[in-house]
C-alpha cells in the first residue's frame, strides 16, 4: 500500500531531470510529463479503494534524534483535490504541447508545471501541518518561476517577485500555526486527529496559543487565495504563458487557500470569532472585487477579480460550515476558470460579435446597477474601484515600503559602522545575561541582520553576508536556548551550509552589481544562475532536502521556550527566502539597462 | 508653447500604427519614413527607437553555410578581406538597453528613489483601457461617450468625493487645470524646469507608452476605428501623463529641492557605427541579390507556351497563399487555366450583413470604398448557423456574482468535457471533405433602386447596370482576361477560419482589408452573369462574353484548405457534368496544397501523405492551443505581375504573389500604373511588416503570443498593465526570411518606367529601394532591374 505513494514523487523527478541543462526533444518532453502525471492519477484511483478517512504513516524520518513523520490523510476533499490536480495537469500538459512549440524555455516550463504538481499532491495528500507546509512552499515557488517566465521581462519578474514576497509573508502564517501545532498537541497538528479532539480541548488552558493558530491558519489562506487584503494579486500574476495562468489562478493554486480552511475545518469552526472573520473578508472581498472586476478592461483581469469574488463566496459558504457545498464549488470553480482562461484570447474573435448585432446591442444595453446610484457617489465608487480600494498598497508594500521606511526613519540601520559594533558588543552584553536573556539579544541582533540584508544592501555579496551573519545569530540562539548540544543545529546546519557558500562565492563574484537594477546576466552566466536557484530553494527550505525538517524542528523546540524569540527567528529564517529571490532575479533577469557594469 | 500640434505630429512619426486589432492591415511598420530611402531610414530609426534592423549575424552565417549568400559576391561588395573575416569569425551581438526613453525622467527618479515613470504609467494604463474599452469592461467609465479623455478623468475625479492616491483634495484644482494645453504648460515648466528640455522631456512621457500613444494617434485620425466613439488626442494623453507624474513626484517629494536639469543631455552613443552598418547592409543586399537572381534565371528558361483548349477558367486572389494551389490545379489538368488578380475583384464596397451592427470595408486600405453593398436573407426566416467558435458569453466573466456562482457549478464540468474533446478529438463531427457546394442564407442587394437615391457611409447603396458593367470589364481587362472564355469561369475569394487566435485578422485577405473575399467573389458573380451587364458589356465595351459561359463564386479557406462553391443549382444543366469534373479537380489540387503545406509546420516529422495532411490542417483551425494555424504570408518575397502563361512553370523558391496582367493591351502602361497602384503597397506593406517583425521582435514586434492579454476589445499586452503590443507576434514570423520584395514586371521597360511615375505612393516605394522593382521584356527576352533612378541591364 504504502509503495503506491511513490508514485507521487514522479513528478517531482522528471521535473528535476527537465532542469537538466541537457536539450531534450520537445516530443520526448511531453510525453514524459503527460506520464509522470498520469502515474499519481492513478495511483489516486487506487485511493478510492480505501476506506474513507483513512490517515496513513508513509515514513518516519529521524534526525538527530528527532522525529518527523510523513502522514497522509485521505478524505474526500484529497481525492477531490486530487482528482482536480491530475485532470487539469493532463489537460494542461496537453494544451501546452502546442501552445508552447519552438517556445524558448519549453523545457523550463514543463519543468516547473510538474514541481508544481508535485507540490500540488503533497498538499492534497499532507497528514499534518508541517507537510503541507512543504507543498504549500512548492506551490508558491513555482508560481513565482512561472510568473517570471519571461525573464527578460522586467515587470514580469518585477511582479513575480513581489508575488512572492506577499506569498512569503503570508507562509509566516503558516509556518508560525505550524509550529504551535507542536506546541499544543506535542505532535504536528495532524488532520486526522483535529475531529477527534474532544470539544473542551479548545476551552482549556490554550485558548491564546489556539487563537493565534487560527489566525496564522486563516492569514496563510487569505495570501494563497487572493482575499481581503491581499485580493489584487492575481491580476498582476497573469504574466506567463495563458495555460500556466490557467492552471495556477484560474484553478489550482489560488484554490490551495480553501483547500487548508476545509482541512482545518474541525478546528476554527469552535471559535466564533474566526468563523465570523472568514466569513466577513470573504464578504468583503466578494464586495470589493467584483466592483473591480466589472471595472477591468482586459480579459485575464476581470477572469482574476471573477475567481478572486467566487473564492470569497467560499469563504462565506466555509463559515456557515457548508464543506459539501464548498468542496463542489471548488471542484467546478476550478474547472470552469480553467477553461475560461485557456479561451481568453477569444474574446476578440467571439466578438467579431461586436459586429454581431446582437452582442453589440448586448453591450450597448449593459445595465449596471452601480449607475443608478447618485452621480457623485457613483463617481466615487468607480475611482475607488480604479485604484484598487487603496488595497494596493498591500500589493506594493511588502517589497517597498519597509525600504523606504529604513532609508528614512532608521538612519542608523543604514549605516555600515553598525556592523562591527553590533558584532562586538552583542557578545558582550550578552555575557552579563543568563541564557535567555542572551539568547534575545542574539535573536534581535540576527533579526537586525536579516532586515538589513534586504532592504539595505545593493551589493549582493554584502546582502549575503549579512545574511549569513543573521544565520549564525539564529543558531547562537538556538544554542543558548535550547539543550545546549549541537544536535538541532547539525540538522538545519549541515544540508544547508554547503549551499550557502556557494551563494555567497557566487554573490562575491557579482558583487559589484546594484540590486536596485536588473542585471540579465541569466543568458550569459546559466551555471551560476542554475546553482544560486538550487541554493536559494535549500535555503527557503524547500522540501528538496533535509534543511526542511531540521528548519521545522529547530522552530519547534525555541517555541517551547520562548513565542517572541520564535517570532524573530520565524523572520529571519523567511526574510533568507526572499532575499535570494531577490537577487537571483535582479542578477539573473530582466532586461539591461546601459548602466550594466 | 513648446508642445504644439506641430511637435507632436513630428513624434507621431516615431510611433507605431496600430488599429484595433479586429482591423489589422499589414502596413510598413516604418511608413512614416518611406519617404527616405531605405537603408537611410533603417539607420535613422535604428538610433531613434535603439532597433535593430538586421537579422543576426549567426543567422546571415547559417545562409553563408548553405550557400544562399554566395562567398565570391559578398566579397565583391564588400572590398575589403577584414570585413569578411569579421563576418565569418567576429562577434556581433545587438543588446537592448531600454534607455533610450527615460534620460530626463531618471533625473527625478534618482532625486526621489522611486520609479516616476512606473507608478504614472500604471495609473494612465488602467485610465486608457477603461476610457476606451469597447465592451470588456462590465461596468463602462462614467461620461467616456461624450466627453475627451482628459475632461472624462477629470470631471470623474473632481466628481468623486475620495481622490485617489497620488492627487490631494487641497492642490486638486492646480493638479487638473481646466483645459489639457494649460496642465501640459504648468506641469512642464514644474517637472523640467530647463526650457530646452521641454521637448525632450514630453517626448520621453510619450514614447514610454509607444503603443498606447500609437493607437491614440490612429484613433485620433480616424474615429471610425472604434465602433464605440472616443475623443481622444495625442495632447489629452500627454497632458494626463504629465498631470500623474508631477502628482507622484509631489506625493513623494520630502524637501522643496528640485534635481538639476541643466547639464547637456548626453548624446546617445550610435547602435551602428557606419562600418558594422555597412557590413549589415552587405550581407542583407547580397543575400536579396542572391535569393532574386534565383527567380530571375528561372524566368529567363521560359519558355513560348501556347493556350489549348481550356476547359474551366479560375479567378483566384493574387495573395501568395493562393498561389501554390493555382499551381496544382493547373498541373492537375491541362484544361484549367488560373488568374490572380486583388482578392476584392475590383469591388470597392462597405458590406453589410443583415446580422451585422456595422458595415466593413471590402477593399484595399488605401483605396476609398465607392460603393455599400447590403445582404438580406433569401427567405425571411433566419436560419441560425450553427458556429463552433466560443461563444462570447462563455469566454467572458458577467461581473454579475450570482450568474457566476450557478454557471460555474454548470458549465465547470462541461467545459472540462470541451475542453478535453477539443484537445484530443479537434476533429470529432467534422466533415472531412474539402469541396463544400454551399447555399448562401443570404442574397447581396446588389441593384441600386433607380426611384430613390439612397446612400449610407457617403458612399451610394447598390451599383446601377452601367456601373457593374464596368466594374466588371475593368476587372477583367486588369489581368488582360478579354478573350477564349471558358464554359465555366470560377471566382474565388479566401478568407481563414481559426480559433484562440487574436490576430484572426491578419490571415484574412489582404485586399479585402483583412476579411474574407467570400463577399466580393459572389458579388462579382452575380453582376457578370446577370445578361443585362453582359449587354451593356457588349454595346459599350464590345467585349462579348458568350452565352455559355457561366460563372461560379467561391471562396478558399487557407487555413483548411477547404473551397466552398455557392450557388451551385444555378448551374446550367448542360455544364454540370464539367462542375463536377472541376470539382474533383478542385479537391485534388486542395489535398496537395495541404500536404505542401504541411511540410513546412515544424511539429510534424512524416512525409504526410494527403488524408493525413488535409486532417492536419483542419486540427490547426479548430485547436485551442494552435498558435500557428497557418503560416500566413512567411517567407513572401516575391510579386509577379505578368502573363500566366510565362510565369507558369515557375515553382519560385518562396512564395509569391502572382498578377495577372497582359502586356500586348496596354501600349500605354495605363492598366500597369492601376494595378501596381494597389499591388506595390499593398504587398510592400505585407512584406515590410514581416520584415521589421522578423528582424527587431522587441521593438517592432509583439513578442510571444503566450502571455497576451486583450485589452478593451482593441488591443493585446502582455500581462494586465502593459503598454499595447504592435507588429506581428512571434509565433507569425519565427520561419519568416527577411528580404524585401521583389516586384517584376513583364512589360518592356519604358512602359514599366511610365507606370510607376504617375502615382506619388509608388513611386516613392520604388524609388527609396523600400521594394527591388524589375521587369521582364518578352519581346527582347531581356530583363531590366531598377537600381537608383534607372533601368540596369540584368545578366
Amino acid at each position: 500500500m504504502k509503495e503506491l505513494f511513490l508514485a507521487y514523487l514522479f513528478p517531482l523527478v522528471t521535473s528535476l531531470m527537465l532542469a537538466c541543462p541537457y536539450r531534450f526533444s520537445e516530443r520526448f518532453i511531453t510525453r514524459v510529463t503527460i506520464i509522470s502525471i498520469l502515474f499519481p492519477a492513478i495511483a489516486s484511483v487506487f485511493l478510492l479503494y480505501l476506506p474513507l478517512p483513512t490517515e496513513i504513516l508513509l515514513a518516519q524520518i529521524s534526525l538527530s534524534g528527532h522525529a518527523f513523520p510523513i502522514l497522509a490523510w485521505i478524505d474526500h476533499n484529497t481525492l477531490a483535490m486530487l482528482g482536480l490536480t491530475h485532470v487539469l495537469g493532463l489537460l494542461v500538459a496537453k494544451f501546452s504541447h502546442g501552445y508552447l512549440h519552438l517556445e524558448k524555455g519549453y523545457q523550463r516550463y514543463f519543468s516547473t508545471i510538474l514541481f508544481f504538481i508535485f507540490g500540488m499532491d503533497i498538499l492534497s495528500l499532507a497528514g499534518n501541518m508541517d507537510l503541507f507546509f512543504a507543498g504549500w512552499e512548492v506551490v508558491g515557488f513555482s508560481s513565482f518561476l512561472l510568473i517570471a517566465f519571461y525573464r527578460s521581462h522586467s515587470r514580469s519578474v518585477n511582479n513575480a517577485w513581489r508575488i512572492y514576497n506577499l506569498y512569503r509573508i503570508c507562509d509566516l502564517g503558516i509556518l508560525i500555526g505550524a509550529v504551535l501545532g507542536h506546541v499544543l498537541w506535542h505532535e504536528a497538528t495532524r488532520f486526522g486527529s483535529l475531529a477527534s479532539i474532544p470539544s473542551e480541548a479548545f476551552s482549556s488552558t490554550h485558548q491564546t496559543s489556539l487563537t493565534v493558530l487560527y489566525m496564522c491558519i486563516v492569514f496563510a489562506s487569505l495570501g494563497k487565495s487572493a482575499q481581503f487584503p491581499f485580493y489584487n494579486w492575481p491580476a498582476r500574476a497573469m504574466e506567463g504563458p495563458t495555460p500556466s495562468s490557467a492552471i495556477f489562478y484560474g484553478a489550482l493554486s489560488i484554490h490551495a487557500g480553501v483547500f487548508l480552511l476545509l482541512r482545518t475545518q474541525p478546528l476554527w469552526s469552535h471559535n466564533l470569532f474566526v468563523t465570523i472573520s472568514i466569513g466577513l473578508i470573504g464578504l468583503t472581498t466578494l464586495f470589493l472585487s467584483s466592483i473591480q472586476g466589472r471595472i477591468q478592461t482586459n480579459i485575464k483581469g476581470q477572469i482574476a477579480y471573477a475567481s478572486t469574488s467566487q473564492i470569497g463566496i467560499m469563504f462565506i459558504e466555509l463559515s456557515f460550515g457548508l464543506n459539501k457545498i464548498v468542496l463542489l464549488h471548488l471542484v467546478c470553480h476550478a474547472l470552469y476558470r480553467c477553461f475560461q482562461l485557456l479561451v481568453s484570447p477569444s474574446v476578440v474573435a467571439s466578438s467579431t460579435s461586436l459586429s454581431n448585432k446582437s452582442i453589440f446591442q448586448k453591450i450597448q444595453n449593459r445595465k449596471n446597477w452601480l449607475d443608478a446610484l447618485p452621480v457623485r457617489w457613483r463617481d466615487t465608487l468607480y475611482v475607488l474601484g480604479a485604484s484598487e480600494f487603496f488595497m494596493d498598497i498591500s500589493w506594493r508594500g511588502f517589497g517597498f515600503l519597509p525600504w523606504q521606511l529604513m532609508q528614512r526613519k532608521l538612519k542608523i540601520l543604514v549605516s555600515h559602522s553598525a556592523i562591527p559594533v553590533i558584532m562586538l558588543t552583542l557578545p558582550l552584553i550578552s555575557l552579563f545575561f543568563d541564557y535567555y536573556h542572551s539568547a534575545l539579544i542574539f535573536s534581535v541582533g540576527s533579526f537586525f541582520f536579516s532586515l538589513r540584508s534586504i532592504w539595505v544592501h545593493h551589493s549582493p555579496f554584502l546582502a549575503m553576508r549579512d545574511l549569513s551573519l543573521g544565520l549564525v545569530g539564529c543558531m547562537i540562539t538556538v544554542y543558548l536556548l535550547g539543550p545546549h548540544d549541537l544536535a538541532l543545529i547539525e540538522a538545519y546546519m549541515i544540508p544547508i551550509t554547503p549551499f550557502l557558500l556557494a551563494a555567497i562565492i557566487i554573490s562575491w563574484i557579482f558583487r559589484k552589481c546594484d540590486l536596485r537594477i536588473y542585471h540579465a546576466l541569466g543568458t550569459a552566466h546559466t551555471l551560476k544562475a542554475n546553482i544560486f536557484m538550487v541554493c536559494f530553494m535549500i535555503l527557503a527550505g524547500m522540501p528538496i532536502s533535509t534543511a526542511f525538517i531540521g528548519e521545522d524542528m529547530l522552530l519547534e523546540n525555541l517555541l517551547h521556550h520562548s513565542p517572541l524569540i520564535t517570532g524573530f527567528i520565524t523572520v529571519c529564517l523567511l526574510i533568507n527566502g526572499l532575499l535570494c529571490v531577490k537577487i537571483y532575479s535582479r542578477l539573473f533577469m530582466g532586461r539591461p539597462t546601459l548602466n550594466t557594469p | 508653447m513648446v508642445v504644439d500640434v506641430k511637435f507632436l505630429n513630428e513624434i507621431a512619426m516615431d510611433l507605431p500604427i496600430i488599429r484595433p486589432i479586429k482591423e489589422f492591415i499589414h502596413l510598413n511598420l516604418l511608413l512614416p519614413y518611406q519617404h527616405l530611402p531605405f537603408w537611410e531610414a533603417l539607420k535613422e530609426v535604428s538610433q531613434k527607437l535603439e532597433a535593430n534592423p538586421f537579422s543576426s549575424l549567426e543567422y546571415y552565417r547559417e545562409r553563408i553555410k548553405e550557400g544562399d549568400i554566395p562567398l565570391n559576391l559578398l566579397k565583391e561588395k564588400l572590398g575589403s578581406e577584414e570585413s569578411l573575416r569579421f563576418i565569418l569569425e567576429g562577434q556581433y551581438q545587438f543588446v537592448h538597453h531600454d534607455s533610450r526613453f527615460g534620460k530626463l525622467h531618471d533625473i527625478w527618479n534618482e532625486h526621489l528613489g522611486i520609479n516616476v515613470m512606473e507608478l504614472s504609467d500604471g495609473m494612465l494604463i488602467k485610465w486608457l483601457s477603461m476610457y476606451l474599452d469597447q465592451g470588456i469592461g462590465q461596468w463602462q467609465m462614467p461620461g467616456a461617450e461624450s466627453e475627451s479623455f482628459y475632461h472624462c478623468v477629470r470631471n470623474l475625479l473632481t466628481s468623486s468625493h475620495i481622490k485617489p492616491d497620488p492627487f490631494k483634495k487641497r492642490s486638486f484644482d492646480d493638479n487638473f487645470p481646466a483645459s489639457p494645453e494649460d496642465a501640459i504648460h504648468n506641469h512642464l515648466a514644474y517637472l523640467c524646469p530647463n526650457i530646452n528640455y521641454h521637448q525632450n522631456y514630453a517626448r520621453e512621457s510619450i514614447m514610454t507608452l509607444r503603443g498606447w500613444a500609437g493607437l491614440i494617434y490612429n484613433i485620433q485620425q480616424s474615429p471610425q476605428l472604434l465602433p464605440f466613439k472616443r475623443q481622444i488626442s495625442l495632447i489629452d494623453f500627454l497632458a494626463v501623463k504629465l498631470v500623474l507624474e508631477r502628482a507622484w513626484i509631489e506625493k513623494e517629494k520630502v524637501d522643496e529641492t528640485f534635481p538639476s536639469f541643466s547639464g547637456r543631455l548626453v548624446e546617445e552613443t550610435p547602435t551602428f557605427d557606419d562600418e558594422t552598418f555597412f557590413i549589415f547592409k552587405t550581407l542583407q543586399e547580397s543575400l536579396e541579390e542572391a535569393t532574386y537572381q534565383k527567380l530571375l534565371n528561372a524566368v529567363k528558361q521560359i519558355g513560348g507556351y501556347t493556350r489549348k483548349d481550356i476547359g474551366f477558367q479560375a479567378l483566384f486572389c493574387m495573395d501568395d497563399r493562393e498561389s501554390p494551389l493555382r499551381r496544382h490545379l493547373e498541373n492537375i489538368s491541362s484544361k484549367i487555366e488560373t488568374f490572380g488578380t486583388a482578392g476584392h475583384f475590383g469591388i470597392e464596397c462597405f458590406y453589410q450583413h443583415p446580422e451585422d451592427a456595422f458595415a466593413k470595408k471590402h477593399c484595399p486600405a488605401p483605396v476609398p470604398a465607392k460603393v455599400f453593398l447590403k445582404d438580406v436573407y433569401v427567405e425571411k426566416k433566419s436560419r441560425k448557423k450553427k458556429s463552433k467558435k466560443v461563444p462570447f458569453d462563455e469566454v467572458q466573466p458577467t461581473g454579475n456574482l450570482l450568474h457566476d456562482w450557478f454557471f460555474s457549478h454548470l458549465s465547470g464540468v462541461s467545459s472540462t468535457l470541451k475542453l478535453t474533446r477539443n484537445l484530443f478529438f479537434p476533429l470529432a463531427f467534422e466533415s472531412l471533405e474539402n469541396v463544400k457546394e454551399v447555399e448562401p442564407e443570404t442574397e447581396i442587394q446588389l441593384l441600386k433602386d433607380p426611384s430613390q437615391d439612397l446612400s449610407e457611409m457617403g458612399v451610394p447603396l447598390g451599383y446601377t447596370h452601367e456601373e457593374m458593367a464596368s466594374v466588371i470589364y475593368q476587372q477583367l481587362l486588369l489581368i488582360g482576361f478579354i478573350h477564349h472564355f471558358a464554359p465555366l469561369i470560377f471566382i474565388i475569394g479566401h478568407g481563414s477560419q481559426s480559433e484562440n487566435n487574436p490576430y484572426f485578422a491578419t490571415y484574412g485577405c489582404g485586399a479585402c482589408s483583412g476579411r474574407n473575399g467570400s463577399v466580393n467573389s459572389r458579388a462579382f458573380v452575380a453582376m457578370a452573369n446577370s445578361p443585362e451587364v453582359r449587354k451593356i458589356i457588349k454595346e459599350k465595351h464590345n467585349l462579348v462574353i458568350p452565352d455559355s459561359t457561366h460563372f461560379i463564386a467561391g471562396f478558399h479557406d487557407t487555413t483548411r484548405d477547404t473551397v466552398e462553391l455557392y450557388e451551385y443549382r444555378k448551374v446550367p444543366t448542360e455544364h454540370l457534368k464539367r462542375f463536377n469534373d472541376f470539382k474533383r479537380y478542385l479537391s485534388l489540387a486542395l489535398y496537395k496544397n495541404a500536404r505542401e503545406r504541411t511540410k513546412s509546420f515544424k511539429l510534424v516529422t512524416y512525409q504526410p501523405i494527403s488524408k493525413i495532411a488535409q486532417k492536419e490542417v483542419l486540427r490547426r483551425s479548430r485547436s485551442l492551443y494552435e498558435t500557428r494555424p497557418e503560416m500566413g504570408h512567411t517567407n513572401v518575397a516575391y510579386a509577379i505581375v505578368g502573363l500566366r502563361e510565362n510565369t507558369k512553370g515557375i515553382v519560385p523558391n518562396h512564395p509569391s504573389f502572382f498578377q495577372s496582367y497582359d502586356p500586348k493591351i496596354d501600349a500605354d502602361g495605363k492598366l500597369l500604373a492601376t494595378t501596381l497602384g494597389a499591388l506595390i503597397p499593398v504587398c510592400s506593406g505585407i512584406n515590410l511588416d514581416y520584415y521589421f517583425s522578423r528582424v527587431d521582435n522587441l521593438r517592432f514586434g509583439a513578442g510571444s503570443k503566450l502571455p497576451q492579454n486583450i485589452v478593451g476589445n482593441f488591443g493585446v499586452s502582455h500581462g494586465t498593465e502593459s503598454d499595447l503590443l504592435f507588429g506581428l507576434p512571434f509565433q507569425m514570423i519565427d520561419q519568416h526570411r527577411a528580404l524585401r520584395l521583389f516586384v517584376l514586371v513583364e512589360q518592356s521597360p519604358e512602359v514599366a518606367l511610365m507606370a510607376i511615375q504617375g502615382n506619388p505612393l509608388v513611386k516613392q516605394i520604388v524609388y527609396n529601394n523600400w521594394i527591388h522593382y524589375a521587369c521582364y521584356d518578352n519581346d527582347t527576352k531581356r530583363i531590366h532591374i531598377f537600381k537608383e533612378g534607372k533601368w540596369e541591364n540584368y545578366v
